[in-house]
C-alpha cells in the first residue's frame, strides 16, 4: 500500500477507491472553508440573531463572479434549516435565500420569494396581493433574514422599475424587521448606492480576488490534504501557487475548478500527483473560456519575454 | 421532481368536515378550496363530488405529503368514514342542482363558530353537512346567511389575523353574527313554545340519528328503522310541498308558534323540492308540520298552530285534502312506512277505493304533455 501521510487522516481511504469513484468524489460540489468566507459567515450568523428594531443592519456581499457568494448563502441557508412546528401549524423558515429573477419588477420578486417560501401558486398576477400574502407568510414562517441573490439582476430592468425595486426593498426592510442581505458584482454596489436610504443601512463586503499569501497557501495546502491522489502533490509551492493563481486571476470559482482538473488528470494519467508542470502541459483542457483567455495571455507574455 | 410543502398546514379538528379544512388552508394562502386541490394534486382528475363524500385516495396523499399529515387522518375526515351508515342522499347537494351556493352546503352554528375561534381558528364540524335545523350541541339555531345583508355568494374562509368564516358579501365574521332564531308567535304562551321547541329539537335530534343510520323515533309511532323514518319524513314533505293547480301548498295550512307567519310557499313548477334543499327555517316549518300530522291532536295543535275550532291537522286530514296524485303517491310509497303509519293509509285507500297506479300513470302523461306544450312553447325563443 503507497504511503498516504500527505492525506489528511479521514480522507486517506478514499484514495484507495477505484479511479471512477474518486473522480466522481473530485467533482461533487464542496465547501472549503477559507477566512474570508467564514468572515463572512460569521457576520451573517451575528445578524441573523439581531433583535428587531425599527432600522435593521443590512449587508451586501459583492465581489466578481465566482468569488463565492452564492455558495456562501447557500452554506448558511443549509446551516439555518426549515422546520415545521406543530403547535403553530407552519413552517418555520429562518433565512429566506432568494435568487432574484432575470428581470426583478416588484411582481416577480413577490412571486420569486413566494416560490421560496413554498407558496409560489398563491397570489398570481396581482402584486397587491402578492405583496400582503409574503408579508404575510414571511411573518409567519418566522423568517428572520431575507437573502438576495444576483442583485445586480436589477440593472436589467428601467430606471424607474430599479427605482420600484428599491422602493420594495426598503419597505420589505422596514416592515418586516429583519436584515436583508443581498449579493452581487461591483455594478449591484453601485446600483444599491444611488438610494440614499439604503446606502446608509447597508454594510459592504467585497470577496477579492485570491493573492499570493498565506491564505491562499492553506487553501492550497488543504487541497493537497483531501484530493484523493495516491502520491504528494506540489501545490504548496511557490511556483505552483503563481501558476494556479496566473491561470485563474485569483478567482475562487476558477481556482476550484482547476485544480478538480488537474487532480482528474493526475488519476487519468496514472501520475496521481499535480505537479507545477502539469499547468503548461499540452494536454491540459482547462475548464472555462475565461481561464483559457487567460492562459493565452500569459502564453504570449512568455513569449514576449523570452524574446 | 418532489412537490414543495407547503409554509402553512392548519391541522384537521378532529370533528371537522373535510371541506371546511380544505377551505380553511386555502384561505391561508388566498386561494379557493378548488384551486388548492388543483394545486395540491395537478394531474389528478376531480370527481367534482363534494370531497367530504369522495375522497381519491390518491388525492388525499397528495395533498397529505404537501401539507405534512398523514394520510389516513386525512381520509378519516370524510363523512362515510366518520359514519359508515350515513344516508348520502339526504346530504344537500353542492353541484348546482340544489341551492347551496358553494362547494359547501352550510348550516352553521355561530356558537360552535365562536368556540372554534376562541380555540384558535374558526372551522366547520362535520354536522355542518347534514341538513339539520339545529345544533345539538348548543341547542341553538343553526344558520345558513349572513343576517347583515342579504349575500349572493357562498360564506368562505378568510384570513383576518387568523383563519375565520365571513361572509362573501358584506366581509362579516359569521361567528359574530349572532342570529337565535325565528321570533316565536307572541299570541303563543312561553310554556307552549317552549315545549314547541322541545318537540322541534327532539324530532331534529332522531332525524339526526336516521340520517347516520341509526334506528330512530318517530312521533307518534315510537322506534322505527332509520330508512322507514327518512322515507316517512320524505314522503311526508314532499306531499306537503306538493304544488296543487289551484290551491297553495299544504304546508301553508300550518302555523306553528316556532315559525310563526311563514311566507305562503307557491311552487310554480313541478319540480320537487327534497327536505334537504330547504333552508333551515323552511325545514323547521315543514318538521314541525310533520311531528303535527303524526302526533296525537294536542302536540299536533300545538305544533300547528291550528286551534280547536278547527280541523285537527292529522294524516288523514293530509290524505283526505291533497290533490289525487299526492293521495295516489302517499298510498304506493307506504309499503315502506312503519306498520301503524301503513295501517292508517290503508285504512284511507280502503275507504276511497283509489287505483293509484292508474292515479299515477295518468297524471305522468298529464305532465309529460304539459313539458312536451312547453318546451314548444320556448322552443323558438332564442
Amino acid at each position: 500500500m503507497s504511503d498516504l501521510s500527505h492525506l489528511a487522516e479521514d480522507y486517506r481511504e478514499r484514495a484507495m477507491w477505484a479511479d471512477n469513484e474518486r473522480i466522481a468524489w473530485i467533482r461533487m460540489d464542496r465547501w472549503l472553508g477559507f477566512p474570508k468566507a467564514e468572515n463572512v459567515r460569521t457576520t451573517l450568523d451575528t445578524m441573523l440573531r439581531y433583535p428587531p428594531r425599527t432600522r435593521m443592519p443590512c449587508l451586501l456581499i459583492y465581489g466578481q463572479t465566482g468569488m463565492g457568494k452564492s455558495r456562501i448563502v447557500e452554506r448558511f441557508e443549509a446551516g439555518n434549516p426549515r422546520g415545521f412546528n406543530d403547535t403553530t401549524e407552519t413552517a418555520t423558515i429562518p433565512v429566506v435565500a432568494v435568487q432574484l429573477p432575470p428581470q426583478p419588477t416588484d411582481g416577480e420578486f413577490y412571486g420569486e420569494v413566494l416560490e421560496k417560501l413554498g407558496a409560489g401558486f398563491a397570489g398570481r398576477g396581482d402584486v397587491q396581493r402578492a405583496r400582503q400574502l409574503t408579508r404575510r407568510i414571511m411573518g409567519q414562517v418566522g423568517a428572520r433574514m431575507l437573502i438576495l441573490d444576483e442583485i445586480n439582476h436589477m440593472l436589467a430592468c428601467t430606471p424607474r422599475q430599479q427605482r420600484v425595486f428599491l422602493n420594495t426593498l426598503r419597505y420589505l426592510a422596514n416592515d418586516l424587521q429583519i436584515p436583508i442581505v443581498c449579493t452581487g458584482n461591483h455594478e449591484a454596489r453601485a446600483a444599491l448606492l444611488t438610494d440614499a436610504a439604503l446606502a446608509e443601512r447597508f454594510d459592504a463586503v467585497e470577496l477579492v480576488r485570491w493573492q499570493n499569501n498565506e491564505p491562499f497557501r492553506l487553501l492550497m495546502v488543504t487541497f493537497a490534504a483531501i484530493l484523493p491522489l495516491r502520491k504528494r502533490s506540489q501545490l504548496e509551492e511557490e511556483r505552483c501557487r503563481t501558476a494556479i493563481l496566473d491561470l485563474s486571476d485569483g478567482n475562487t470559482g476558477r481556482i476550484f475548478r482547476l485544480v478538480e482538473t488537474l487532480a482528474v488528470r493526475a488519476i487519468e494519467n496514472g501520475a496521481e500527483r499535480i505537479e507545477t508542470g502539469d499547468l503548461d502541459a499540452d494536454d491540459l483542457v482547462l475548464p472555462s473560456v475565461s481561464m483559457k483567455a487567460l492562459a493565452q495571455r500569459r502564453g504570449r507574455g512568455r513569449e514576449k519575454a523570452a524574446a | 421532481m418532489t412537490a414543495v410543502a407547503l409554509p402553512i398546514a392548519p391541522r384537521p379538528r378532529p370533528y371537522e368536515l373535510l371541506s371546511s379544512w380544505l377551505a380553511r388552508t386555502a384561505a391561508c394562502y388566498d386561494v379557493t378550496a378548488s384551486e388548492l386541490r388543483q394545486i395540491l394534486c395537478p394531474g389528478i382528475r376531480q370527481t367534482g363530488a363534494r370531497p367530504d363524500v369522495r375522497w381519491n385516495r390518491a388525492e388525499a396523499s397528495a395533498a397529505a405529503s404537501r401539507l405534512r399529515i398523514d394520510t389516513d387522518v386525512i381520509m378519516s375526515l370524510g363523512l362515510k368514514r366518520r359514519w359508515p351508515k350515513l344516508a348520502q342522499n339526504w346530504l344537500p347537494s353542492t353541484d348546482g342542482t340544489g341551492r347551496a351556493r358553494g362547494d359547501i352546503d352550510l348550516a352553521w352554528c355561530h356558537l360552535c363558530l365562536a368556540e372554534g375561534h376562541a380555540d384558535g381558528q374558526a372551522y366547520l364540524d362535520a354536522e355542518t353537512a347534514l341538513p339539520l335545523i339545529f345544533c345539538h350541541r348548543h341547542r341553538s339555531w343553526r344558520q345558513d346567511f349572513c343576517r347583515h345583508c342579504r349575500p349572493y355568494h357562498a360564506p368562505r374562509f378568510a384570513w383576518l389575523g387568523r383563519i375565520e368564516l365571513v361572509c362573501s358579501d358584506c366581509g362579516v365574521p359569521l361567528r359574530a353574527n349572532i342570529w337565535n332564531g325565528p321570533r316565536p308567535a307572541t299570541d303563543s304562551p312561553p310554556e307552549q313554545t317552549s315545549e314547541a321547541m322541545d318537540h322541534l329539537i327532539a324530532f331534529d335530534g332522531e332525524f339526526r340519528r336516521a340520517l347516520l343510520g341509526r334506528p330512530a323515533c318517530l312521533p307518534g309511532v315510537g322506534r322505527v328503522a332509520a330508512r322507514q323514518f327518512l322515507t316517512v319524513l320524505r314522503d311526508l314533505s314532499q306531499a306537503l310541498l306538493a304544488p296543487d293547480m289551484f290551491r297553495s301548498s299544504r304546508t301553508n295550512f300550518f302555523n306553528s308558534p316556532l315559525v310563526p307567519n311563514m311566507p305562503d310557499h307557491e311552487p310554480r313548477t313541478w319540480e320537487e323540492r327534497p327536505f334537504q334543499e330547504l333552508h333551515p327555517l323552511q325545514r323547521a316549518h315543514v318538521a314541525c308540520a310533520v311531528i303535527a300530522l303524526l302526533s296525537n291532536e294536542q302536540i299536533s295543535r300545538l305544533m300547528s298552530g291550528s286551534r280547536p275550532v278547527h280541523d285537527w291537522l292529522s294524516l288523514e286530514w293530509l290524505l283526505n285534502s291533497t290533490p289525487k296524485w299526492v293521495q295516489a303517491t302517499l298510498i304506493r310509497n307506504s309499503i315502506d312506512w312503519p306498520m301503524p303509519l301503513r295501517v292508517r293509509v290503508e285504512a284511507h285507500h280502503s275507504r276511497t277505493g283509489m287505483d293509484a297506479e292508474d292515479i299515477l300513470s295518468q297524471f305522468r302523461a298529464w305532465r309529460a304533455e304539459l313539458d312536451h306544450r312547453e318546451s314548444e312553447r320556448v322552443s323558438l325563443i332564442g
